[in-house]
């Protein structure tokens, strides 16, 4: 009985770390940008498909989303050219650079046929900016859109994203190598080093975001934002720049949850929505803005969705999300001081 | 009957007739258009009333296979159980709805999700009623008493019948008085409580239709196919029917048909193509994706609106003959209509009012100044219920302040500071919205036209107001198409048709050109004359001046002056606060 | 609207002047698969089975007729799929039918055929596609039924002495087909299943469900699902401390289970068509030579390691409705005339079809089995060294 619960317990958090990742991008992008990024669990995909066509020596095909993104940006600015041509050369010959040095990157990497975490920090900056073309792709045309406006926005932003990941890799699924092969056994239960290994990325990289908004100017810019972003607008904090530095970073983190759990389910095409869902139930624990409360709702998710597993492993997703309405109703009654 | 009447009667004989000259294969492709345009309709009419819902398609599912299963094991007419099917899913709906819908903005998409998840997953767990994943054959054609409909032109006859007559209701309910209260929906929740609407109570009803419409659309195409398995019913068909929606415009019942038509036409038209130049049939996703964004970037509106462009302009509902009765005040100047004792809010450690003890008369016209940030607004908001106080009580009428829907009812109503009016519809419409607490016209009676004598007796009540502010020939222009200074005087007609004992007037002359405001103080005057009590806050010191008989001074959330307009004008508090002197006086 | 019907007229008429043209009629073979969703990793295989089948009869001049391939995408969508298929039988006029990738889907179809009286060749796995035959009059398929897999699972277990089996598949219709296939195998044997639990390809967690499967102490486990899911979860009973027997589908048969189960999945047995083992076979076996053309032809083609399970069952398809059809034109049929030649190759297909060696196995059709495979199709294979080998020589 102990190993069972104790096997539960170890998977159900290792999950549940995976979606505090995606829980922490979700609020990140929602607090600074009012976007409810349905299509946030692409960036998991994005990031593992990449890790295990950089691990596999092969150049990933992420870079014809980040090119073709990049050449897209270049497009929308064409407005620009009659107008100030020179500043749009500049924007122009930056993507470009921007472009090259990133095919450059891969290349290097894959002559020098990196260790796993090097090829992380490359999959890492290859898929982050693809976070930023999407807000510029899809926010920042229309800043002061509805929130309904914008989900329906990420869930077409899902759609191609999902519809180009099984273009450029196809259906099947790909292993990727753990940042460290074996494991460990703790009495009857074995576990994989790629869970602890799980456990202190997700913490630094939490202590990466905790640092960098407290520490940074960018960050509390970030933070004013977030607060409120007339507000931040007003003392001279850039919109957009806030915005899109929440899709960038937010991207980042989710491609990291990605990397990190690729080596235990393989990466293909389709493993991100519903992570990016499941992150999503956790991180309405804290109404979306609330970061510790969104990692206690992420940790119950994982819980839950291990117990149920085992308990009633044909109904384990109606459990899993039918959690929500009570998540929600308790918020609810959280928020019920504010109008009768 | 109306050009436009006529017009829409002809596209329906024409949509009737297809399906008995389309070669066979199209006939099915436009059978299924027209189920998925039901539950797009549905999505259609959530989008307006500001909700949205990603598991439209498990409503359909619901339909589907309430209707299937019992038909299929009890050889029950399908008829029939499609009907016990629909309502079923109409319950289910109202307890989602009731639970869900109390969430507002982010929470709403998150939680239809879920749902939509968590329904199609039982349909497939549930292997043993069911059938699972692989699904059931041999479901009944749709039948009644031995009746078998099995002619496929006959049957998608059947189902654009059903697909007009919803376009039909819809469209007579988006001019009824039910209609304009979920215009409201969207963006001006406070508001419309304001005026008597239960929003949360018409955000449910909204949704249980909407699901109705899906549960038919499943029930509807489970016994075309015949055939029922859980795929149909998952996320990506929510999608879809999201797609159809917002490409045809989430704007008339009918940018739901135009959606549904253009959607499945493109998906055949792309798979065409596509099996053409030999690319694989990824591509569709992509292509349905990068739509809807640059619909939504380019043209939120939709299609329809383009198509609308070249229609002729609906024909204007009657607003001939009487108004609505409306009640005559007594002159019983003693009587204590508001009694407010103590009131004070806190935001986090922010004070905003402290203290504050008031009292309005019958017929007393009192002015409530202040400078900026003094808290005038924010007591306006816990007067009107749209905010709770955190201490002290309120007593309207001698009762407690009921919930802020019904306030209205009680006597009192308001207008804002920001003007609060819907600039989807009329400047009239905008205005009948006051009367809605006076008329009773539901849902139901609104999709079936039965409300067309309460309707005209409201408009004809709108427009007389209209007419005494002065605004009666703008009465048909879009509110949003009015300058400002012409929106604030609508918010007072919209108020006048409340016929209200108490009026509160939020800064009305904000904006206003002189001899706007020349009508303004009239009406004020003609009003006191009517013995009805007013509250204003205003700005414009020559105005309040001149117009009422009491002055309450606020300043940092207390009371600092109150009396005849001239005490107030000598008392140093007030001079030394206007003069951003009160600091050292606070202190 | 009348415009389309005309137009499609004029289309048609021009089709078939240019088939005379050439001289020699034209024989259409329509087929639906599911390129896009779910079941896309199998349905893409089998769309590349078509294409490579109609570049190698391009060259072919025997054939009394020409053929034209149309293939669409149902995206595994049952409404799709019977809007497809209808507008291959209407619009298309194709003259055989193949579809569809997945049991749901090709169920769906099944009135939509049999009405229009047009032979189907399924590709899906289910025994319930094509019986009862009766009101199967127009349905065949090629793939091995699980039915037929299971048996020679189960037949092993007995023989091994064990009494207990525990089920684990994937949720959707595929995994629903190997549990039926169990319920009545495992009862007809003798063999009690004593767990069942579920999961999905999305999932990121399976240990929960191996625990409890390990708990119910089985003497042998029978996975049904594809990879990843189907190594992940072999990973999981191993992880878990369970040691005993580990069976699985058709499904596994391919290399991304080996990739991905590495060492776990060493000595993992499934129940698998020839195409996995066609190697390990005796020269004599009829089945040797045809598959490796066919895997040569395929694996230069698309460039893949080593051809799976997949793309053989529509090249199958491909296949028996080409000699069916070659059959009725033989005895007379022409195929001009749409409506006669479909039951002249529906009657070829169920009682001209003998001893016809295809990649999945040998077919014998007849009026009471449009299966037409037998135990001589089924093999078990044994993961060893990385490698899928023959389990027991047959």
């Amino acid at each position: 009985m102990t190993d069972t619960i104790l096997f539960l317990l170890v998977d159900g958090l290792t999950n549940g770390l995976v979606y505090a990742l995606l829980a922490l991008s979700l609020v990140l992008v929602f607090t600074v940008t009012r976007v409810v990024n349905i299509a946030q669990g692409e960036y998991v995909m994005l990031g593992a498909l990449t890790l295990a066509d950089l691990l596999q020596g092969r150049m990933p095909g992420t870079l014809y989303l980040l090119v073709g993104g990049l050449a897209l940006c270049v497009l929308l600015d064409a407005p620009r050219w009659r107008r100030d041509w020179r500043r749009a050369l500049a924007f122009a010959g930056g993507l470009i650079v921007a472009a090259v040095a990133a095919v450059a990157l891969t290349r290097g990497a894959l002559a020098l046929q990196l260790p796993v975490i090097g090829m992380m920090a490359v999959a890492l900056v290859l898929v982050a900016p693809i976070g930023v073309l999407i807000y510029r792709f899809t926010v920042h045309p229309i800043p002061n859109a509805t929130t309904i406006v914008f989900v329906i926005i990420s869930v077409g932003v899902s759609m191609i994203v999902q519809g180009l990941g099984l273009l450029i890799w196809g259906a099947n699924p790909y292993p990727v190598d753990p940042i460290a092969s074996g494991g460990l056994m703790m009495g009857p239960v074995f576990i994989p080093y790629q869970s602890f290994a799980i456990l202190i990325v997700a913490l630094l990289s939490m202590g990466g975001l905790y640092l960098f908004s407290e520490f940074t100017l960018m960050g509390k810019a970030l933070q004013a934002s977030a607060m409120n972003r007339l507000g931040a607008q007003f003392c001279g904090i850039p919109v957009n720049m806030a915005g899109g530095l929440a899709f960038l970073l937010a991207a980042a983190f989710s491609a990291i949850s990605g990397m990190l759990l690729a080596p235990l389910i393989t990466a293909n095409y389709e493993m991100g929505f519903m992570v990016g869902l499941k992150g999503f139930v956790g991180a309405a624990m804290g109404g979306l803005v609330d970061y510790p409360l969104s990692l206690v709702g992420v940790m119950i998710v994982g819980g839950l969705e291990s117990t149920s597993a085992y308990l009633a492993s044909a109904y384990r997703d109606v459990l899993v999300f039918s959690l929500l309405i009570p998540i929600l109703l308790w918020r609810n009654a959280k928020q019920r001081v504010e109008t009768r | 009957m109306g050009a436009r009447a006529t017009l829409a009667l002809a596209v329906s004989a024409v949509l009737l007739i297809v399906p008995w000259i389309l070669p066979s294969f199209y006939v099915g492709i436009f059978a299924y258009a027209g189920i998925y345009a039901l539950a797009a309709i549905g999505l259609v009419l959530l989008l307006q009333a500001g909700q949205i819902s990603l598991g439209q398609a498990a409503f359909m599912g619901l339909g589907a296979y309430g209707s299937a299963l019992v038909a299929r094991a009890y050889g029950v007419d399908s008829l029939l159980t499609l009907v016990v099917s629909v309502a079923v899913t109409a319950l289910v709906a109202a307890a989602i709805g009731y639970i869900t819908l109390r969430l507002r903005g982010h929470y709403l998409p998150l939680a239809t999700l879920a749902y939509g998840i968590a329904l199609a997953s039982t349909f497939t767990a549930w292997h043993d009623v069911t059938g699972g994943a692989s699904g059931l054959d041999k479901i009944p054609p749709l039948g009644l008493f031995g009746y078998m409909l099995v002619d496929d032109r006959l049957y998608t006859q059947l189902i654009w019948i059903i697909v007009l007559l919803a376009v039909l209701g819809l469209s007579w309910l988006r001019t009824s008085r039910v209609g304009r209260a979920i215009a409201t929906l969207e963006s001006h929740d406070g508001m419309a409580r304001s005026f008597g609407v239960d929003t949360t109570i018409l955000r449910v009803k909204v949704f249980v239709f909407s699901a109705v419409l899906a549960a038919l659309a499943g029930g509807l195409y489970v016994h075309l196919l015949r055939f029922v398995s859980p795929s149909p019913f998952g996320l990506l068909t929510s999608f879809k029917l999201l797609i159809m929606a917002v490409v045809g415009g989430p704007v008339s019942a009918a940018g739901g048909v135009v959606g549904a038509l253009t959607l499945e036409s493109a998906q055949w038209a792309l798979q065409d193509l596509l099996a053409r130049w030999g690319a694989s049939g990824n591509l569709e996703v992509i292509v349905f994706g990068i739509i809807l964004v640059v619909m939504l970037l380019r043209w939120p509106q939709g299609l329809w609106p383009a198509v609308e462009r070249f229609l002729p302009r609906p024909a204007l509902r009657s607003r001939e003959g009487e108004g609505l009765p409306t009640r005559v005040l007594q002159a019983d100047r003693d009587a204590v209509l508001l009694d407010l004792k103590d009131i004070g809010i806190r935001f986090g450690g922010l004070k905003a009012l402290e203290g504050i003890d008031m009292v309005l008369k019958r017929g007393e016209f009192v002015g409530l100044i202040g400078p900026n940030g003094a808290g005038k607004t924010t007591l306006f908001s816990i007067i009107s219920g749209l905010q709770r106080q955190t201490s002290g009580s309120v007593t309207l009428f001698g009762e407690a302040l009921p919930s802020s829907h019904s306030i209205v009812r009680r006597g009192m109503a308001r207008t804002f500071q920001h003007v609060q009016l819907v600039p989807e519809l009329t400047v009239i419409e905008n205005v009948a919205l006051g009367a809605y607490w006076r008329t009773e016209s539901g849902f139901v009676r609104g999709l079936l036209a039965l409300d067309a004598a309460e309707n005209r007796q409201v408009l004809a009540s709108a427009q007389a107001a209209l007419e005494r502010v002065g605004l009666g020939a703008e009465a048909d222009l879009l509110a949003a198409s009015l300058p400002l200074g012409k929106q604030r005087i609508v918010e007072i007609a919209r108020a006048l048709v409340a016929d209200p004992q108490i009026l509160l007037l939020d800064e009305p002359a904000a904006g206003l050109r002189f001899s706007e405001k020349l009508t303004l103080v009239r009406i004020l005057r003609q009003l006191q004359a009517e013995h009805v009590t007013i509250l204003l806050v205003e700005h414009d010191m020559e105005l309040v001046m001149g117009c009422v008989e009491r002055l309450v001074v606020l300043d940092r959330g207390r009371i600092i002056a109150q009396g005849s307009p001239a005490d107030v004008q000598a008392n140093p508090a007030v001079i030394a606060a206007y003069l951003g002197g009160s600091r050292d006086k606070a202190a | 609207m009348r415009v389309v019907s005309v137009a499609a007229a004029v289309a048609a008429l021009m089709v078939s002047t240019a088939a005379m043209a050439a001289d020699k009629p034209e024989l259409r073979i329509g087929s639906v698969v599911a390129m896009t969703g779910p079941a896309s990793a199998l349905g893409l295989p089998e769309k590349n089975a078509l294409e490579l089948l109609q570049e190698q009869i391009a060259a072919d001049t025997s054939l009394p007729f020409t053929i034209k391939f149309i293939t669409y995408d149902d995206g595994s969508d049952p409404t799709k799929a019977v809007n497809n298929v209808r507008k291959l039988i209407t619009e298309d006029r194709a003259h055989v039918v193949i579809c569809c990738t997945t049991t749901p889907t090709s169920m769906a179809i099944l009135e939509t055929v049999t009405q229009a009286k047009v032979p189907n060749i399924s590709l899906a796995l289910g025994q319930s596609v094509i019986e009862p035959v009766k009101d199967r009059h127009w349905i065949f398929k090629t793939p091995s039924t699980d039915q037929l897999q299971v048996t020679g699972l189960v037949d092993d277990m007995v023989k091994r002495g064990i009494k207990k089996v525990a089920f684990l598949g994937l949720e959707d219709s595929f995994g629903e087909g190997g549990w039926i296939a169990l319920q009545s195998v495992a009862k007809a044997k003798g063999v009690e299943i004593v767990a069942s639990e579920r999961f999905s390809r999305t999932d990121t967690n399976f240990t929960p469900q191996a625990l409890k499967v390990r708990q119910a102490s089985p003497g042998a486990v029978y996975i049904h699902a594809i990879p990843p899911s189907s190594a992940l979860v072999h990973q999981a009973l191993k992880r878990v401390g369970y040691t005993g027997p580990i069976y699985h589908s058709g499904g596994s048969a391919n290399n991304a289970f080996i990739s991905i189960g590495k060492k776990d999945v060493d000595g993992a047995l499934l129940g698998t068509t020839p195409v996995l083992v066609y190697t390990d076979l005796p020269d004599s076996n009829p089945l040797k030579p045809v598959i490796s053309k066919f895997a040569a032809l395929y694996e230069k083609r698309f460039n893949v390691a080593k051809v799976d399970i997949f793309p053989g069952q529509s090249w199958d398809a491909g296949n028996v409705a080409i000699k069916a059809a070659a059959d009725a034109v033989k005895a007379g049929a022409k195929l001009d005339d749409v409506d006669a030649s479909r039951a002249a190759i529906r009657d070829k297909i169920e009682n001209g079809i003998k001893e016809f060696v295809g990649v999945g196995g040998i077919f014998n059709y007849s009026p009471t089995d449009h299966l037409g495979l037998d135990a001589r199709s089924t093999f078990i294979s044994v993961v060893k060294n990385d490698e899928f080998r023959l389990y027991d020589a047959k």
